[in-house]
Formats: structure tokens, C-alpha cells, sequence
């Protein structure tokens, strides 16, 4: 069947060229590029036909930046400067890491009192999570740009549907600081869903197992007719492979009973060699934990697979306990199930699969690599928002919700929840607020997304203060404050008094994002290009908005002349002439205020036309129920 | 705005879950951002606008709670009106019961007198819900108001048990 009748005028690229866009699994331990190509999503491989780069970001003597498998190198001899699981610490402060095994790095804070978003210390500089996040994404991109033989359109990033706003906002800015073009970011149980569904030509409602490096989360969703929409998701951004590897690594070190503190480098060996051993035991029943330390010592034990089992059981469970709480919040049962999908290479761990056979009464689905399967669905929806009609002629739509509630603090410390968990994103919510004090003029608001009732359970995302309300009686005032999630889970908050219409607004970004500033300061510091060079650059963006937008509008104005009035019709054209006109001048800051005029005055239209098509879906399906 | 004029539905209490979720998917399909991604901004505006007004429409229609609180708000009645909060006394002692029940069942992490509790709400919901479709469809608007109120309260409890049985199975 046809999902999209519509005309969507400047979604098509022209005919034979197709936009080059990629999917990216920017992952704890390994981040992959895929892409469609002849039709079929693929990851790409480096110049050494591997697909998986190692998360690892050394930054060396010298001031090279090596990033994967030569990174993963040194973690043992520059363990200071090799920065690895990056990911646990996007969009977090000191206070959120987790013991030893986290706290590897020299951190600080840009205030230096411990507060705010943390920073790692290098002998490179002092460096955001975003940072290098970035630099793993800028080397997938070269890799994506040389395979591909063209500049990328656009790609879409994979975060833990677990994710929170803070954790999303730094994934994002990271992406823009590696210069790509953020298409949209998916939730990785979401992708995964993606790739298994087209590829087995799915339909049911599944729960996806995504047990990743460092993030654990799980998703169930119903697949219908080329619709993808998630009931639930939970999960836990502290919990995957590493944990298991950290277990082993602790299970030798007490057995060896170590008189020392191990050094960073120390630390290295017995988790690279843990990991090595956790990896061996999904085939063999026993394997070897050996550590050299140098100077001829060495230590080594063996450990069977149910020494392990015993060891990481309640990591498993407390993946089971979200299981459950998905079950849950979907209102299903365990037997409503069609199939369990394994995602994330820690789900290869025998006693893992084990447990999901026994509450769902069947083996899980593992007819996908579980380390590529994000990536392949990351590459499928890239490729469809680039607006390239799909392998297989038809579209698909993916409806996603956020993980957390979002609220607002009151009064006592506790939780006001504007939007809950599990909504479908886009969601909008506003909701008064009223002032307590006689005579109030200002009002603090503070933003917190968790399950928890008290404020400090939760996680602020952000706070800002609306000033100039007229002062009135305790209670008179009407505070109106709007949540809004988009389509990436990104939260925006704006607040207006009602009554006198003060507003603010906030993008919920300064906690822990980068401001705009921010990155185009980095930016242009990478660049280290001319004022010319930045202005011929907008120029030319401009110019390129401009032309994409009236030759849109153009096409929409033939198609659906009948929606307008004369004048209205009349109006929009001379508003597209005088857009036209002013692309051919040089000012790039006239052109972007008519692209945005132009943009205001046809948003009625606009309106009309979508309204327009929402009736047709409607009656499209009236007339084929009764046939 | 009325949430069952968006699906282009009459407003019943019964609805065809089924039914609803296809069409919500259809409209979704048109107006999603997805599908807009490359579009002018006045067209994005319009998408994300139209798809978050859908996802409130299926919330609130989906939700038996809500969506007795919308059919009676198209009938000008705030069933969430703070000033009239009066509940037969005889309901208001049977709520003392069920938190009684639940706070034991909690202290003793009984998970299955948990899960019992939790059948026995629903179906009370649900019966709840049968009344409230009939007195609503023989235009009682001030029964069907008391009869939303009690659907509310068992909500509120099932939401309780909800959270936990979480609770329980995080232990």
C-alpha cells in the first residue's frame, strides 16, 4: 500500500542523486557507520576491513589524536590519556560517577568547585565528554566520507532510548562539533527494531534486549504495517558489559589478595584481560584471567562459567527487573510477546539468554549480529529523513517516547510531573502555576526529569527564572509553563505569565550541553579561518535555505492553488519574488529575515495543505473498509 | 478540542481500541516530523504541531480515565472541579480499605497479594467503566461525573500498586 500520498514539495532530491547519509552507533566500547548501499544497509568497514571502532580516544605526546584500535593500544601504558567509555560520562557531573572503575580519569569542572558538567584532564588540555565524543565521531565520519566517496547530507545518532535530556543534548552537540548533520538522534532499541523488522518482515509486538557496553536498556514495541511504535522502554545507564568485566576483574583481584592499590596502568591490564575472559567463556567452560605487572610478576586464575554466572547474576537481574517494569507500563504479559530481540554484544553471555528463555518461555531472537544491528537501523531511517525512497519502495514511521517523566519543582522539595514516562514524542504539555507571596514579581522554576517524588531524587536539567510579573495578590497571577519533547527527545521549556504575557524561554540546554557560542567558538578554533572566510560561508548558506524554501513553496503554490484566496495566493508570490531578488545580493542577514518572513506568512498555508491530507487519510481509510 | 473528532469518531465510551490505534498510525503517517525533515519551516512547525496534538488526542482517548473526563468536558462538565469534591461516604471508606490492604501487602513485599490486588482494581475499573459508558449514553451527566470521580480514585490506587510492584521487583 501507499503510506504518503501527499506532494511534499523539496523532500525529494532531484532525480539519480542521492544524498549520502549514515547511521552512527556511538557506542560505551565500540561505535560503528553504516549505510545503505545497492539497498542494503551495511557497515562500513576501515582500511582493515574492520567495522567496529574501539571507543578509545588517546591524546598523545606531541599533540596527536589517535582514536580506536591504536588507542585501545595504550590504555595500558598512557592510561591517563587514553580515554575509553567516554559515554558514561556525557551529560554528567563528578558527583554521578560509580566507583573506582569510573573515576579513572583526572576530572575537574569548568567552575572547579565539583559542580556542573564534568571534565577530563589530559595532558592536552582539559577536555568535555562532548569533546571527545566528538573525535570518534569525526574519524567514523572520515571513514563514512572515503567509503562513500562524497560529503555526508546528514546522519542520525544512536543514544540509549535510557538516555536522559542532559545525556541527549551532549550526544547531539558532540555530533555537530565533528561537523555532521544531525538528522535525527534514535533511540538504540528503536534502530535495532528497525533493522530486524524490515529484514524478517516483522509484525507483533517484540521486547528488544539491549545490553550494550555501558548502558542497558529495553523496548517493546508493536510492528504494524510499516509502523514502529514503542509501548515502553526502561533501562539503567550504569549497567552492561563493562560491570561484568569490572565483577571478573574484582573476583581476581580479592582471590590474588593484593597487598597494593592497583596503578591506572594495572587497572587496564586486569579489565582488558577480564573482558578477554568474560569473551572466551561464552564458548569454552573455563578460561584464564593472567595479568603480567611488569618486572616479571604476574598473577592468573581460572574461572569457570558458572563462577561467573554466580558472580554477575544480580546484573542480570536487575536487567530483568526493567524487563518487568516494560511489561508493565506496556500493559502486557510475558506471553503477549512474539519474539525477544538480543541487541549489544554483552547479550552473547550464555546465563543471559538463559534467563530471558525462562520468563518468556521461549529462546530469544538472535538472527542478527548484535553489534551491528543499531548501526544497519541507524542507516535505514537515515537514509529515509534524507528524503532517498528506500530499497524496497516503501516508507516506514517510527513512533518513540521519552523514558522519563519531565517536572517542574514546587514547593517542599517536591516533584510536580508535567509529562510522564512512556508518552509518545512529540509531546507538548503546558500547566499553571500560580505565586504565593503578595506582591511576587519573580518566579524560579527548576526542571527535573526522574520517576522519584522529591526533587533531589531526581536529575535537573535546568533552572531559570521569569522576571516582571506584575505584582498582584498571592494567587491572582497565572504562570503558564510548556513542556516540549521533540521528535529527538529534546526537551524545550518556555513559561508566560498569562495575564500580562511576560515570557521566557529556555532550550533545556546551559546544565550540561554546550552553548551555541560554545561550539561555534570550537568550531571555528578547528577552522582557524578568516572572518571572510565564516561570512562568504553564511552567505552561501543563506543563499542555499532561500532557493530550497521558494522553490518548495513555488511547487506547493501550483499544486494547491485551490487552497488560497486570491490575495493570499497573490501575496505569497510576491513575498517568493522578493526572496528571489534579495538572493541575488550579497546580504546574507536580509535573506535569512525574508526566508523567515517568508516562513511565517505561509505557515496558514502550510496548515491547510497538512489538514488537507489528514482528511484524506482519514476518508482513504473509510473507502477501503468498505471495500 | 475534541479528542474524538481528531479520529473522526462520535464520542462513546466503548471504543474499538483496535480500531483507534489504526487510525491513529494512519494519521501519524501524514503529519509525523519524520516525514518533514527537509521540508520549509513553516511546514515543520505545522507537522510537529499537528503530530503532538494527535499523540494528546490518542493519550487522552486511550486512557479510560481521561477519556471519561474529555466526554464530559464536551458536555461542559469539569469532572476535576475542586470545588465539588464529594464522594458517597460509603466509597470513601472502601478507599481506607484498599490503601490498608496495600500498605501490608507492601510491608511484606507479598508480590502475588500485590498482583491480586491489582487484578481485582482493574476489574472494578472496568465495571466501573460499563456504568459510566451506560449513564453517559442516557445523557446522567450527574452520575456519569461521580462514576469518572470513582474511576479516578481506583486509578490513583492502581498507580500505587503499580509503582510497588516495581518497587518489589527492583528488591
Amino acid at each position: 500500500m501507499a503510506f504518503l500520498q501527499i506532494s511534499e514539495p523539496g523532500e525529494s532530491p532531484e532525480p539519480h542523486t542521492r544524498r549520502l547519509a549514515v547511521g552512527i552507533d556511538l557506542g560505551t566500547t565500540n561505535s560503528l557507520v553504516a549505510s545503505i548501499r545497492n539497498a542494503v544497509p551495511e557497515c562500513l568497514p576501515d582500511g582493515d576491513g574492520r567495522t567496529m571502532l574501539p571507543s578509545a580516544v588517546q591524546y598523545a605526546e606531541g599533540g596527536a589524536i589517535v582514536v580506536g584500535h591504536d588507542a585501545l593500544l595504550q590504555r595500558g601504558s598512557d592510561a591517563l590519556n587514553t580515554i575509553t567509555s567516554v559515554k558514561r560520562f556525557m551529560g554528567r557531573a563528578i558527583a554521578d560517577l560509580r566507583g573506582d572503575a569510573e573515576a579513572r580519569y583526572n576530572f575537574t569542572t569548568p567552575t572547579g568547585d565539583g559542580k556542573g558538567p564534568l571534565q577530563i584532564v589530559t595532558r592536552q588540555g582539559t577536555l568535555s565528554p562532548i569533546e571527545v565524543s566528538a573525535e570518534i565521531l569525526r574519524t567514523l565520519k572520515t571513514r563514512a566520507e572515503e567509503s562513500l566517496g562524497g560529503e555526508l547530507y546528514g546522519a542520525v545518532i544512536t543514544v540509549p532510548a535510557y538516555f536522559d535530556d542532559a545525556q541527549r543534548q551532549a550526544t547531539k552537540d558532540a555530533a555537530k562539533l565533528a561537523g555532521l548533520n544531525v538528522l535525527r538522534l534514535l533511540n538504540e532499541p528503536t534502530a535495532a527494531a528497525v533493522a530486524y523488522g524490515l529484514d524478517q518482515h516483522a509484525q507483533g509486538t517484540f521486547l528488544i534486549y539491549d545490553l550494550g557496553g555501558g548502558t542497558f536498556d529495553v523496548s517493546i514495541l508493536r510492528l504494524s504495517r510499516g509502523v514502529f511504535e514503542v509501548l515502553s522502554t526502561a533501562g539503567d545507564t550504569h549497567l552492561g558489559g563493562d560491570d561484568f568485566d569490572e565483577l571478573l576483574a574484582k573476583h581476581a583481584f580479592d582471590t590474588w589478595a593484593l597487598t597494593r592499590a592497583l596503578s591506572p596502568t594495572g587497572q587496564a591490564n586486569l579489565l582488558a584481560a577480564s573482558r578477554a575472559a568474560k569473551e572466551a567463556l561464552t564458548s569454552a567452560e573455563v578460561a584464564t584471567i593472567k595479568v603480567n605487572w611488569g618486572c616479571g610478576f604476574d598473577s592468573s586464575i581460572d574461572v569457570s562459567r558458572d563462577t561467573f554466572a554466580t558472580l554477575t547474576q544480580p546484573l542480570v537481574d536487575r536487567t530483568m527487573a526493567s524487563v518487568k517494569r516494560a511489561l508493565r507500563d506496556a500493559k502486557l504479559k510475558a506471553n503477549d510477546i512474539d519474539g525477544v530481540v538480543l541487541v549489544g554484544g554483552a547479550t552473547r553471555t550464555p546465563h543471559v539468554r538463559a534467563a530471558l528463555e525462562a520468563h518468556f518461555g521461549k529462546p530469544p531472537l538472535a538472527t542478527m549480529n548484535p553489534d551491528e544491528v543499531v548501526a544497519l537501523g541507524a542507516a535505514i531511517q537515515a537514509d529515509q529523513l534524507a528524503g532517498n525512497k528506500s530499497g524496497d519502495g516503501e516508507s516506514h514511521l517510527l513512533l518513540d517516547v521519552i523514558p522519563l517523566s519531565l517536572g517542574l519543582e514546587t514547593m517542599g522539595g517536591l516533584v510536580e510531573k508535567i509529562i510522564p514516562r512512556n508518552s509518545t514524542i512529540p509531546v507538548a504539555k503546558a500547566q499553571e502555576f500560580t505565586t504565593f507571596k503578595d506582591g511576587q514579581t519573580a518566579m524560579a522554576l527548576h526542571v527535573v526529569q526522574g520517576e522519584r517524588e522529591l526533587v533531589s531524587d531526581c536529575r535537573s536539567l535546568a533552572r531559570f527564572e521569569l522576571r516582571g510579573i506584575p505584582p498582584m495578590v498571592a494567587g491572582a497571577a497565572r504562570i503558564r509553563v510548556t513542556f516540549q519533547v521533540d521528535a529527538d527527545g529534546l526537551l524545550s521549556v518556555s513559561a508566560s505569565e498569562t495575564t500580562s504575557n511576560v515570557r521566557a524561554e529556555v532550550s533545556v540546554k546551559p546544565s550540561y550541553g554546550l552553548g551555541d557560542g560554545e561550539i561555534a567558538n570550537m568550531l571555528q578554533s578547528a577552522f582557524a579561518s578568516a572572518n571572510t572566510d565564516m561570512q562568504a560561508r553564511a552567505l552561501a548558506e543563506a543563499r542555499v535555505d532561500a532557493l530550497a524554501l521558494s522553490t518548495a513553496l513555488s511547487n506547493a503554490l501550483v499544486v494547491d492553488r485551490a487552497l488560497l484566496s486570491d490575495t493570499e495566493f497573490a501575496a505569497l508570490n510576491s513575498q517568493i519574488a522578493h526572496l528571489k531578488t534579495l538572493v541575488e545580493g550579497s546580504d546574507h542577514r536580509a535573506i535569512v529575515r525574508a526566508s523567515e518572513a517568508l516562513n511565517v506568512a505561509s505557515t496558514d498555508f502550510a496548515g491547510r495543505r497538512m489538514d488537507r491530507a489528514v482528511r484524506e487519510a482519514l476518508t482513504g481509510r473509510d473507502i477501503a473498509k468498505i471495500v | 478540542m475534541n479528542h474524538f473528532a481528531t479520529f473522526d469518531l462520535t464520542p462513546v465510551f466503548a471504543l474499538d481500541v483496535g480500531g483507534l490505534s489504526s487510525r491513529y498510525r494512519d494519521l501519524q503517517t501524514t503529519v509525523h516530523p519524520d516525514r518533514f525533515v527537509n521540508a520549509t519551516d513553516a511546514d515543520k512547525r505545522v507537522a510537529m504541531e499537528r503530530a503532538v496534538q494527535i499523540n494528546e488526542a490518542i493519550a487522552t482517548l486511550k486512557d479510560p480515565v481521561r477519556r471519561a473526563m474529555h466526554m464530559l468536558s464536551l458536555q461542559g462538565i469539569d469532572g476535576l472541579d475542586a470545588n465539588d469534591t464529594s464522594m458517597p461516604v460509603d466509597f470513601l471508606m472502601e478507599q481506607v480499605e484498599w490503601r490498608e490492604a496495600i500498605a501490608d501487602a507492601r510491608l511484606k513485599e507479598d508480590s502475588e497479594r500485590l498482583e491480586a490486588i491489582n487484578e481485582e482494581l482493574v476489574g472494578m475499573s472496568s465495571s466501573l467503566g460499563d456504568t459510566f459508558a451506560a449513564a453517559y449514553a442516557g445523557e446522567h451527566y450527574k452520575v456519569a461525573t461521580t462514576l469518572a470521580r470513582k474511576m479516578r480514585f481506583v486509578q490513583k490506587l492502581l498507580e500505587e500498586v503499580d509503582a510497588m510492584l516495581g518497587e518489589v521487583d527492583a528488591l
